[in-house]
């Protein structure tokens, strides 16, 4: 019988990724406890990543500044800077693809990396690993640990259950051991186990990953579907994806949201900010060349307790990438779905995305002079920055575009 | 009451108001058909609000009174087995019972009391009167083009204007363009325009007949076609047209005439392969030949076709649909197409027929 090829799959995960990266760009912080955190006055005031010494006085990521300082009084605060940690993860895909082609970034700070193939030539997987370990040490001064599977859930359980406590940064799973070392977890160190499938599974009484496992599959499906069966597969070490490089799939959409800097009521107010979001929406499919068939809104309440907001979506007459079209249909999707009360974040999406051209031309739009104003407009804004030509509504109160301008993920570039 | 009719006429009568129910309503008694008995006379009536439909029907019977039939009416009599039909009502408790052949239904019909009708037997004069037959080739050359996307409102109307001596028929989509021109030298029409539901007419053209004429008679916010013993009255939008016939190119920088039943076929060829939500197929004319192709992400073809060409060479990309739209509904041997470059509109004309044209935006490839 042929012997099917053992698939050699890697997560590596950057340790304390932000804080590494402020450490690493400023040696003097180097053994101290620091804090990369957003500015205390507003919601962004919660630590985003604290280095290995900050952790050990207890500082989580998600605490609030004023909470650290209790814990830590002489942590140093770091405000984030979001280009340098892109352009950081960037240069660790670089280092990774000299050992594959085929890695797939699973977020800012973790990545997966298939080395099925190419393993061999680092002397074996083990070998390979150490040699990326170093390589990203000595070059970014970052310390990377890395989970290895026979597939991406087995690598990412190595990588977060054992090879971050792990002294040579790197565990192996596998389907031969992968009960033995797993199942005498705690059910919340499953993946895809969160806060809430977590009291779930307690009040069935299963409390470890190997309880989990020795329930009937059908059992799981029934109670949550097709994420039950996920669990059970987790559970067993059981994952068909496959590392694919994304090169190759299309962009379905663009979408942009952001949580406000307050909760807002008033509704000029909210609509201000969706159409900023509108125009940004929009500047981004056609920096792409794409227009968008379909608008997608989202609006979530402030009340953490009681969630409200929707979330709704409707087809443009036809495809756009103009906020002068897209906007119209955003205000009435809002006004229809808004329930008055006080908003905390707001999402909006153009999706279904068409190329540009060829395009349907149309009697009555004067499309032409509207893309011919979009195409200067956007090239000014390129040259001079986003605060360089904008609308008047931008200068009303509630409105976002100045605040936004020049930050990243909400949060300083 | 006892009602004895053929099959055919309570069908035909059925079948015709079925049109105006709506499919679903929040307004109850709208759901049903109102059925009158007045004197001689047996009158239907069903309405989404928007259109009424009303079929009156000479019929001898023994008591007057009204009553809510329910839908399911139109099916059971459309099945029912002989060719007689004697219906049962009392106007009491509303219970209908039908008989044909061998088969006997009871229905329970409804109190007619919340049934809206807004037929008046006041209506205005009628302003237009055509033959059936006519008015039924003039509209299937001029709905069609109307929008039936519901984000522009005005689109979703064909406008009918008068003027003097004339009627104007305008429909658009904002893709393409219809306009009809009717001119008669006996009417003296005062200049009135009226933007009627392109869904209503796609109804009336379902229930027009052959024969006889029809009659059209516009009042304020309404509307009222009358044909045979049927009355359809729509609601009229509200919204302004806007003034497209200004696009009518007067010039042309290429013409050319071809056989409308070779092109058809040529183009439904092409069609097969045209793709996404744009659905283009390439036309090119050079030296008296006309090069109809297609190339998609299925495959490609191309064929040529014989014309007689003026003036430039031309390549252009149009959406197929709209290009068989026309075609489909025309009947003369040949046709004629006017271009203006490769951004241009397209105009499509009967040859030595000056009232109508059917104008078509090109995609524009980059």
């Amino acid at each position: 019988m042929a012997q099917v090829e053992r698939r050699v799959i890697f997560l590596a995960d950057m340790e304390s990724f932000y804080a590494s990266v402020e450490t690493a760009r400023n040696p003097s912080l180097r053994g101290k406890p620091v804090a990369v955190c957003g500015d205390p006055a507003l919601r962004h005031g919660i630590v985003l990543a604290a280095s290995r010494e900050a952790k050990a006085f207890g500082v989580k990521t998600g605490a609030p500044a004023w909470e650290c300082r209790r814990l830590c009084p002489w942590i140093i605060f770091v405000k984030p800077h979001m280009q340098t940690y892109i352009d950081y993860s960037l240069q660790i895909t670089r280092i990774f693809e000299q050992f594959t082609d085929r890695v797939v970034p699973y977020s800012i700070d973790e990545q997966f990396l298939d080395l099925t193939g190419s393993a061999h030539l680092f002397g074996g997987p083990r070998q390979a690993a150490a040699a990326i370990i170093e390589k990203i040490w000595e070059e970014l001064g970052i310390r990377c640990r890395i989970g290895m599977g026979e597939n991406p859930l087995q690598a990412k359980m190595a990588c977060d259950c054992f090879a971050k406590r792990s002294p040579e940064l790197f565990f192996e799973l596998n389907h031969d051991n992968y009960a033995a070392h797993t199942w005498p977890l705690p059910i919340g160190d499953l993946f895809g186990v969160g806060h809430r499938m977590e009291r779930n599974f307690h009040r069935m009484g299963v409390r470890t990953i190997g309880h989990l496992a020795a329930l009937e599959r059908q059992a799981l499906k029934r109670l949550w579907g097709v994420n039950g069966e996920l669990l059970w597969l987790n559970a067993h070490g059981i994952d068909y994806s496959i590392i694919e490089t994304g090169a190759a799939a299309p962009q379905k959409g663009v979408g942009h949201t952001a949580t406000l800097p307050r909760d807002y009521a008033r509704p000029e107010e909210i609509e201000v900010v969706l159409f900023e979001m509108t125009e940004e929406v929009c500047f981004r499919a056609r920096a792409l060349g794409k227009m968008g068939c379909v608008v997608h809104v989202y609006c979530r309440g402030a009340d953490f307790d009681y969630p409200t907001g929707f979330s709704r979506q409707k087809r443009l007459p036809e495809p756009s990438d103009t906020a002068a079209a897209v906007y119209p249909l955003v205000r009435r999707l809002f006004r229809l779905h808004w329930d008055g009360r006080p908003i905390r974040a707001v999402g909006i999406s153009l999706s279904e995305l068409v190329e540009r051209r060829p395009v349907q031309l149309s009697l009555v739009n004067d499309r032409e002079r509207r893309e011919a104003l979009n195409r200067a407009a956007d090239r000014i804004r390129e040259r001079f920055g986003k605060t360089s030509l904008f609308r008047a509504v931008s200068l009303t109160p509630g409105a976002q575009l100045f605040h936004s301008a020049g930050r990243i993920g909400g949060h300083e570039a | 009451m006892l009602i004895s009719l053929p099959k055919d006429q309570l069908s035909f009568c059925l079948d015709t108001v079925e049109k105006a129910l709506p499919t679903h309503s929040s307004v109850q008694p709208i759901e049903n058909i109102l059925l009158e008995c007045h004197g001689q006379w047996l009158t239907f009536t069903a309405t989404n609000l928007e259109q009424d439909i009303c079929v009156k029907i000479p019929n001898i019977h023994d008591s007057s009174g009204r009553i809510l039939l329910p839908p399911k009416i139109v099916d059971i009599v459309r099945y029912l087995p002989a060719a007689d039909v004697n219906i049962e009502i009392s106007f009491d408790n509303y219970r209908i019972d039908i008989k044909s052949g061998q088969s006997n239904y009871v229905l329970y019909g409804a109190d007619p009391t919340d049934f809206p009708l807004t037929r008046s037997e006041d209506d205005p004069e009628s302003i237009l009167s055509l033959e059936q037959a006519d008015f039924k080739k003039i509209l299937k050359k001029v709905v069609f083009a109307a929008s039936t996307d519901e984000s522009r409102p005005a689109f979703n109307g064909v406008l009918l204007y008068f003027k003097d001596s004339q009627i104007s028929l305008t429909a658009s989509d904002t893709y393409r363009l219809v306009v009809q021109d009717l001119i008669n030298e006996n009417w003296a029409f005062e200049e009135q325009r009226w933007l009627i539901p392109a869904k209503a007419l796609r109804e009336l053209l379902k229930i027009m007949g052959e024969e006889g004429e029809i009659t059209i008679s516009p009042k304020s916010k309404r509307v009222v076609f009358k044909f045979n013993q049927v009355y359809f009255a729509t609601r009229v939008l509200e919204e302004k047209y806007p003034d497209v016939r200004g696009v009518i190119p007067t010039a042309f920088k290429t013409r050319i005439l071809t056989e409308r039943k070779l092109f058809e076929e040529s183009v439904a060829r092409a069609g097969l392969l045209a793709e996404g939500i744009n659905q283009a197929i390439h036309f090119s004319i050079h030296d008296h030949r006309f090069e109809v192709k297609v190339s998609s992400q299925i495959g490609k073809m191309e064929e040529s076709l014989q014309c007689t060409q003026e003036g430039e060479d031309v390549e252009v990309f149009v959406n197929a649909k709209f290009v068989m739209d026309i075609l489909k509904v025309l009947e003369q041997k040949e046709i004629l197409i006017d271009f203006h470059s490769k951004n241009g509109p397209l105009v499509f004309k009967i040859p030595g027929d000056d009232s109508y044209i059917y104008l078509v935006l090109p995609i524009k490839m980059e």
